[in-house]
């Protein structure tokens, strides 16, 4: 009799083990599946890391009124931008393509030094200041086109568009 | 003796359930990532963009082959035969009556941002009108534009780029 009572309780307990279990594993599979389905059934856009209209337009700047002479000895970029030619370019015709950071600079050693720019933005973003590392999401556009000037420097423009801007 | 047997087999049906609740969940996860299409006419419109400011100027400067013997900008520019550009698409859907593209390229008085010409635009211009709809059917639209020089000459160039192939790039 005791030994029957003994047996059900433990078949009880084992039950009660495994609906637990089951239990566990159908969430956590739902979890997972939730947390696929939000984050991966949005649309999956490519982009790449180039924009050669870009480079063509900076190609095209330097060509203007001497201005690689004078920027690789040495000149900076905002007494030649008293004509307001780099804004022009490089503002007004990029700002829809790249509204989150427009950066056009001179830059030394392999861009660790930035001895020479002009920020096109505003001053938060400014700040912010991003790099390709520091991007939130996959989806953000980062472009950084790079003539260079001379041993040393580089003549480079950053752009930003971060998803849904 | 009997009683364990029982017990075993509930187990094993109960494992196999299991196993396949747990396979199916992995397999649908997979379905979700991958089903998904990638939109690769970003790619396209930058591809067709590239090849046509490559086409026609190099270097920040106006190319020769944009210009007559009068040495005027050749407003009559077939951009598909001198920018090589081929418009096949493979037979899908109704692709090959509907075409798939569109291109126009635009000059602009870079000083005086006056608009000078266009190019015979090339392409289904119907996808033009469809740009601005909002929705997963609706055209991909990238218009690129960029600074050039010829001489003591500047224009802004403007290529407006369309792909449709909305049944392989959305769902």
């Amino acid at each position: 009799m005791f030994a029957k009572i003994n047996n059900k309780k433990g078949q009880i307990g084992e039950t009660l083990t495994w609906t637990v279990a089951t239990i566990i594993i159908i969430v956590i599979l739902a979890i997972s599946i939730l947390v696929v389905s939000f984050n991966f059934s949005s649309k999956k856009f490519v982009y790449d890391e180039h924009d050669l209209t870009v480079l063509k337009s900076m190609s095209a700047y330097l060509l203007t009124d001497g201005n690689y002479n004078k920027l690789s000895h040495g000149g900076d970029l905002e007494t030649f931008n008293d004509n307001g030619l780099a804004t022009k370019i490089f503002q007004d015709n990029y700002r829809e393509d790249y509204p989150d950071y427009n950066r056009l600079g001179i830059v030394h050693d392999g861009g660790y030094v930035i001895t020479d720019y002009l920020f096109f933005g505003t001053e938060e973003q400014y700040r912010e200041a991003p790099t390709s590392y520091n991007l939130r999401t996959k989806e953000d556009t980062y472009i950084l086109e790079e003539i260079k000037l001379n041993e040393n420097q580089n003549f480079e423009f950053i752009g930003i568009k971060r998803r849904g801007s | 003796m009997k009683n364990c047997r029982g017990t075993d087999k509930i187990l094993s049906v109960y494992w196999f359930a299991i196993l396949f609740i747990v396979a199916g969940a992995i397999v649908y996860m997979a379905v979700l990532f991958y089903g998904e299409p990638y939109d690769l006419r970003k790619i396209e419109t930058n591809l067709l963009s590239n090849q046509i400011s490559n086409c026609i100027s190099q270097g920040g400067v106006l190319k020769d082959n944009v210009f007559d013997e009068e040495r005027k900008l050749k407003e009559d520019f077939d951009l598909v035969k001198e920018c090589h550009l081929n418009f096949n698409v493979e037979s899908y859907s109704n692709w090959k009556e509907q075409e798939q593209y569109y291109v126009k390229v635009s000059f602009y008085n870079f000083r005086s941002n006056s608009f000078l010409f266009d190019f015979p635009a090339v392409g289904n211009i119907n996808l033009k009108d469809t740009c601005n709809d909002k929705g997963d059917n609706s055209p991909f639209c990238v218009e690129k534009s960029f600074y050039v020089i010829k001489g003591d000459n500047q224009y802004l160039i403007k290529i407006l780029s369309i792909v449709r192939k909305t049944e392989k790039n959305v769902r």
